[in-house]
């Protein structure tokens, strides 16, 4: 069985769902490259959580976690997918002396993984696991939670962190043709040459950047998951950017992969 | 600043540390909550008030409900109480990052551009604000309360049950 990659992705816009565009076209492009996982493992920005919990329910609901501005047909999107009991199981038992919690009810598939998802796996036919971010765990837990998780690679699970590297909503602005903020963009190519360099003590640190890093990261949640990204990377494997670019001047949608 | 938040802020100031003064302070909060729904609830239903508010699971999730609390205040609280329930579960408990979120939601609910900031995060500090306001909005509200829908004075609701009756009979 190949190893399955641990990639990242900069979701954006819950509109990138139904929206085909220059992001989404690069992860269908990536999606084309791959082999086809048993299962998707997904450690979405938007399932942050007191304790780590994972999803238990047989057709996970889709999630429509966002503000009423957007459109009725981003509300009506459904992704179908099932989930993975085996998957969930192992999850648990790698995961420790993390303990890990099955949740049934209150959470589903969120627009962070399925606004990936739709372009990914547009037929849903691959089943989902999704994994919460415990809100009350420090970065190097988390890290080493995706250290952890590894094996799962070799297992025919593609392990999907979706956030953006760079998330100030605060200070988004979606006026047309304007420039990424000078501190955004600085931040993110220093992830990148950091991603590149493999220079996993200061991503897990990146608190300690300098305020590029407090302006493009000013609450961990969106930033988290590329560590259970790296986490899983091990010695020799490369990191390859799927897309990059910064939307809306603060939101940075570097995604990429780490193949075996 | 009112009486109760002033007796509030002597209380936080007694305390020795920022540990004590989340067990104590957190409980008050909590409580505080609870007061404003209970200002901010029309007077019906007018037996079961009480019950429904003291079963509530969360009040400050319906202060934040009813528009008293703004996004990040509302983060800001659940986050004192994550670190409040850290501490009590392991006393040497590492709380910095928490902290460094709940002080960057409470200080851009008050101004979004206020995104570097030179001081050190301050979970008390924190407390005490959320206190005072919320005492201040506390007092507002009992200035001001809510007005009761006159439920029985509807026009034509006898005709309208007689009405349904007949077709659905």
């Amino acid at each position: 069985m190949p190893i399955m990659p641990s990639a990242f992705f900069g979701h954006g816009s819950p509109m990138n769902t139904i929206a085909r565009n220059a992001y989404t076209e690069s992860w269908r492009r990536y999606a084309g490259t791959l082999p086809v996982p048993r299962a998707i493992l997904a450690i979405s920005a938007h399932w942050y959580t007191p304790g780590t919990w994972i999803g238990v329910a047989r057709r996970p609901p889709t999630i429509h976690d966002f503000n009423s501005r957007f459109p009725p047909q981003l509300f009506e999107y459904v992704y179908p997918a099932q989930t993975d009991a085996e998957l969930v199981e192992r999850v648990i038992e790698l995961a420790q002396p993390v303990a890990v919690k099955r949740d049934a009810t209150s959470w589903g598939i969120d627009h962070g993984a399925y606004s990936i998802l739709a372009h990914l796996v547009p037929n849903a036919d691959i089943p989902v696991v999704m994994l919460s971010i415990d809100r009350t765990r420090p970065p190097r837990d988390h890290y080493e939670l995706g250290a952890r998780l590894a094996p799962l690679r070799g297992e025919g699970v593609l392990i999907m962190g979706s956030g953006n590297i760079v998330h100030n909503l605060e200070l988004s602005d979606a006026t047309p043709g304007a420039e990424p903020y000078i501190w955004a963009r600085r931040f993110d190519e220093l992830v990148h040459e950091l991603l590149a360099a493999g220079d996993h003590a200061a991503l897990v640190d990146y608190h300690r950047l300098g305020p590029d890093a407090r302006l493009s990261v000013p609450t961990p949640e969106h930033y988290l998951p590329l560590l259970y990204t790296i986490g899983a990377q091990r010695a020799g494997q490369a990191v390859t950017p799927i897309v990059e670019g910064l939307d809306f001047r603060s939101g940075s949608m570097l995604s990429v992969s780490i193949a075996g | 600043m009112n009486g109760r938040a002033a007796d509030l802020l002597a209380t936080l100031a007694a305390l020795p540390d920022e540990r004590a003064r989340l067990r104590a302070g957190v409980p008050a909060l909590n409580e505080l909550f609870r007061d404003v729904v209970r200002a901010a609830a029309p007077p019906n239903p007018q037996y079961e008030r009480e019950r429904i508010i003291a079963q509530a699971p969360v009040p400050r999730e319906l202060v934040f409900l009813f528009g008293l609390l703004s996004e990040g205040e509302n983060e800001t609280a659940l986050l004192l109480e994550l670190v409040n329930g850290m501490y009590a579960a392991d006393p040497r408990a590492v709380v910095d990052h928490v902290a460094d979120e709940a002080w960057y939601y409470l200080r851009t609910s008050i101004d979004a551009q206020w995104q570097l900031d030179t001081g050190a995060p301050n979970l008390t500090a924190a407390l005490a604000y959320l206190e005072i306001v919320l005492c201040q909005r506390l007092d507002r509200l009992r200035a001001h309360p809510p007005a009761p829908v006159d439920l029985e004075g509807e026009p034509a609701s006898a005709a309208l049950l007689r009405s349904l009756r007949d077709d659905f009979t």
